[in-house]
């Protein structure tokens, strides 16, 4: 693959959900990145083409980096599937069908895990804390300084891993998969989910250090509560409920504010 | 004038949450200080954006998963703030907003599944898959302006009228609960990675 095709799904991967749907999910959107690179595969034989994008249209859901890494895999497939003669196109498509299916779905518990459990999670309080730091040294840009702690923080890893995964599936194929099971994320995953706890906890007394005596004991039940609660699994946006109630009887009695 | 130009930069800025590219330039804590930073007050508004950042972080947008808009939420609730709305009116705006968003964008995804076998049938000649993308996006960013929009523009009214005769004791209740909203959802993030580490 040229690196100027290269680009080209590469940029039309960036569109894998502008399409979203619940019965194709990312299928309109996967179609539509391959598009280019299946022209070129299938040149010369129409009915090839339209085969091709007809299965490729299908449902498809993964996580949105997890598909450049599936993307990569099946071009190379589907170069090798167009050169191959007609007698064993068959298995190969065959292959190709299967192979999807089966690896957007553990690719997407995968990355979910990693990129939306943590690493989503861990930006934000990077952020959070950054720009708490930001402020406690007078800087008077603490929210940018927020901003683009938590963007780089999703963004760095986020980034290479697309490019990595689509360079690695053309490479290597299938072989790629294999890489990635050697990785040890699940390490990374436990690490990244206690660093989100720590995070959590220091940035509640930064900004707990901040407030009035009064402020500072509300503030260390709410969150006792909520941590009570949240663990019971009511919902914050339910907790937020409660606490209106708790403000309004709070106030009735006199007793707040 | 300024309201509207930010409802704009609000319905481009959450395109990247689902439709475009998923960089994280769509979470409530980035469109807060960027709305803020549009409206005036870029510190306030990352202080409203964190808050809704904390609240939404446990929500997973994994498959269908549409309970709110956070984006919406935070980018409406800066929004009425830098024009001067009261605070807990712009909080409860803004879960408005975000609830209203997620609606109307489980119809549009409905919409998009009832068109998709036609769409997949012309998309096997080819060419026609680059012009729905770009319509499904125009389509999105049109409904979350117009979402944004109206109910900023109904908080505003309501904030501008009715909010001054609302009792004490209530404006009381709404206080605690958009005052608790930091701590309640940094307590729930704590909970979710315990549960889980």
């Amino acid at each position: 693959m040229t690196p100027l095709m290269k680009a080209r799904v590469a940029a039309r991967l960036l569109l894998l959900q502008a399409r979203w749907d619940p019965a194709r999910m990312q299928g309109t959107g996967f179609a539509y990145a391959l598009d280019p690179w299946l022209v070129q595969c299938w040149a010369g034989d129409a009915e090839g083409l339209r085969a091709a994008r007809r299965r490729h249209l299908e449902y498809f859901n993964t996580h949105p980096v997890a598909a450049w890494l599936t993307a990569g895999i099946v071009c190379r497939l589907e170069a090798a599937a167009a050169a191959a003669p007609a007698a064993e196109r068959e298995t190969m498509i065959a292959r190709i069908r299967a192979l999807k299916t089966g690896l957007s779905a553990s690719l997407a518990a995968l990355y979910d895990s990693f990129f939306w459990g943590c690493v989503r999670p861990v930006s934000a309080l990077a952020g959070l804390l950054a720009a708490q730091a930001a402020y406690w040294r007078n800087s008077p840009h603490a929210a940018f300084w927020g901003v683009a702690v938590a963007l780089a923080v999703y963004n760095i890893p986020a980034v290479a891993a697309r490019a990595v995964g689509l360079q690695r599936g053309l490479e290597a194929g299938e072989g790629a998969v294999a890489q990635l099971c050697g990785l040890p994320v699940q390490p990374a995953i436990r690490l990244l989910r206690r660093t989100v706890v720590v995070g959590a906890v220091a940035s509640f007394m930064l900004g707990a250090i901040l407030l009035g005596a009064a402020d500072r004991v509300t503030a260390v039940l709410t969150f006792a509560a909520g941590l009570f609660l949240s663990r019971r699994g009511l919902s914050p946006v339910a907790q937020l409920g409660f606490a209106g109630a708790g403000g309004l009887a709070a106030n009735f009695v006199g007793l707040w504010p | 004038m300024s309201a509207v130009a930010s409802c704009a930069a609000l319905a481009v800025l959450e395109l990247d949450a689902v439709l475009v590219a998923q960089t994280l330039m769509s979470r409530p804590f980035v469109v807060g200080a960027a709305m803020g930073a549009l409206g005036g007050r870029p510190e306030a508004g990352a202080v409203f954006g964190a808050a809704f950042e904390l609240l939404g972080l446990v929500d997973l947008p994994v498959g269908g998963c549409l309970t709110w808009s956070a984006p919406v939420a935070s980018g409406v609730a800066v929004v009425l703030l830098c024009a001067g709305t009261s605070f807990a009116p712009c909080f409860a705006g803004g879960l408005l907003a975000g609830l209203a968003h997620a609606r109307l964008e489980a119809l549009e995804r409905a919409r998009r599944a009832a068109s998709g076998e036609d769409l997949a049938r012309r998309a096997e000649e080819g060419g026609v898959l680059g012009l729905a993308m770009g319509r499904s996006i125009a389509e999105h960013a049109a409904m979350t302006f117009v979402v944004s929009g109206a109910v900023a523009a109904a908080v505003f009214f309501a904030d501008a009228h009715f909010w001054p005769r609302v009792p004490e004791l209530f404006k009381a209740g709404a206080t605690a609960a958009v005052s608790s909203a930091p701590w309640i959802g940094l307590s729930g993030v704590a909970a979710w990675g315990l549960n889980r580490a």
